[in-house]
């Protein structure tokens, strides 16, 4: 098998023509096939989603016996240097290595902050919480606070996406699906980005037994995103997640991207559609807001839209 | 009155575990003491899950008056309260819904 990477893996664009190729890939699980090849020639950019896909397509396929070897073709110097300035290179040196990486991932990621953007990688564990929450509230979010400390709105706008998107990432936050989230930002946009080989939306919608037998994988994905839909009922999850993340880029004309088991949802600065194509076994979700005119759940929520039971709350 | 500061948990509570944690100290304090105040200073985000497991939960269980009389949340930010809310709300709606579900099946 041969995955073609683009030659500018940058934005959002490069997504689909990837994950087109990649449905032979998932379907090759403890199968061992002879050999993958990475055929990166092309490549002359590569953002941090770009090497999340490619680290996280190593790392699925490594896990996973997919294949007995992987070859790696490319501009070498290039893709070393682009790891360096991510932090890849120890998780990609490992398995250039042909050994899998410590499942504490955490150790490998660093912050990079320089006068005008800031890398921001996060892991999602819950096997070595400790660590990852460390990590989180350390070094993570004081990092985004220093980053951006003239526009708090902004990082209160960010900071409650990437809340959301943990909590949605964490049920399947195990080391096997090796969940990882990274921003990259300058002063005026952040991109976020969070990408698992977990149990993808349309499974987990499916597995609710809430929706009707035959409902299109589009449909379970656009019920995935609709206020007040879970599919995980009487649990804590209240279905606000994605909707809220869903508004904030409506609002702000952003970009939010959803991949997932086949299916996608795009969001572009509030123009919305769902289709079949491609395929990532677990969910990739990209999003990209502009800071000039932060929202947050104040903007979102009045108090006219509360439900008649009001609740009494003892703020003071 | 006894007071939790939530900022010694994280600014940004995001997860089940960070969620318990913090559900398991708010009900260990209020088995010793009356009152509790709950410092939301320095929090920046809340998962909309982690309100619904911390405070949706402690409103049902408690009930809405001794939730108000033993519970005072200060330094929550407009946003903040907006999230806590929520997860009160949702957790509402929850037990309403199991509750009609029931008596359905008794009926």
């Amino acid at each position: 098998m041969k995955i073609e990477f683009p030659r500018h893996m940058v934005n959002y664009n490069c997504i689909l023509p990837i994950i087109r190729q990649l449905e032979p890939m998932f379907k090759a699980n403890k199968k061992l096939l002879p050999v993958v090849e990475f055929d990166l020639f092309k490549m002359r950019k590569i953002s941090i989603l770009g090497t999340l896909i490619l680290y996280k397509l190593l790392d699925h396929s490594y896990r996973n016996q997919c294949f007995k070897e992987h070859q790696f073709g490319g501009d070498k110097k290039f893709l070393e240097s682009v790891f360096q300035i991510y932090g890849f290179t120890e998780l990609f040196k490992s398995y250039f290595g042909n050994n899998m990486p410590n499942d504490n991932i955490s150790r490998y990621i660093k912050i990079r902050t320089q006068p005008n953007f800031i890398i921001a990688p996060q892991s999602l564990s819950r096997t070595n919480f400790a660590d990852y929450n460390n990590h989180l509230q350390k070094t993570f979010v004081p990092a985004l606070n220093r980053f951006y400390s003239s526009n708090p709105d902004a990082v209160s706008m960010m900071l409650t996406c990437i809340s959301e998107i943990m909590a949605n990432y964490w049920q399947h936050a195990t080391d096997k699906y090796n969940s990882l989230l990274v921003a990259e930002g300058s002063k005026d946009i952040i991109e976020i980005s969070c990408i698992d080989t977990g149990i993808g939306i349309v499974s987990s919608m499916e597995s609710s037994k809430l929706f009707k037998v035959g409902l299109s994988k589009e449909k379970l994905l656009n019920k995935a995103l609709t206020k007040g839909v879970s599919s995980k009922p009487n649990t804590n999850h209240m279905g606000y997640g994605l909707w809220i993340i869903d508004e904030i880029v409506s609002r702000t004309k952003g970009v939010l991207h959803i991949y997932t088991q086949g299916v996608y949802y795009k969001n572009e600065r509030g123009q919305k559609w769902t289709e079949k194509g491609g395929f990532w076994n677990g969910t990739i979700l990209y999003l990209q807001l502009p800071l000039s005119n932060p929202v947050t759940h104040s903007q979102l929520f009045s108090t006219k839209e509360t439900n008649s039971l009001a609740p009494k709350i003892n703020f003071v | 009155m006894i007071n939790i500061t939530l900022a010694s948990y994280g600014t940004i509570i995001s997860d089940a575990f960070l969620g318990s944690q913090i559900y398991a100290d708010i009900e260990k304090a209020l088995n010793a003491h009356q009152n509790l105040e709950i410092d939301f200073a320095g929090v920046i985000a809340m998962a909309t899950f982690c309100s619904k497991q911390i405070f949706g939960d402690f409103y049902v269980k408690l009930g809405s008056e001794a939730f108000f009389d033993r519970i005072r949340i200060k330094n929550a930010s407009k946003d903040m309260r907006i999230v806590v809310r929520l997860g009160i709300e949702k957790a509402l709606e929850d037990q309403d819904r199991n509750e009609s579900a029931k008596a359905r099946q008794m009926a």
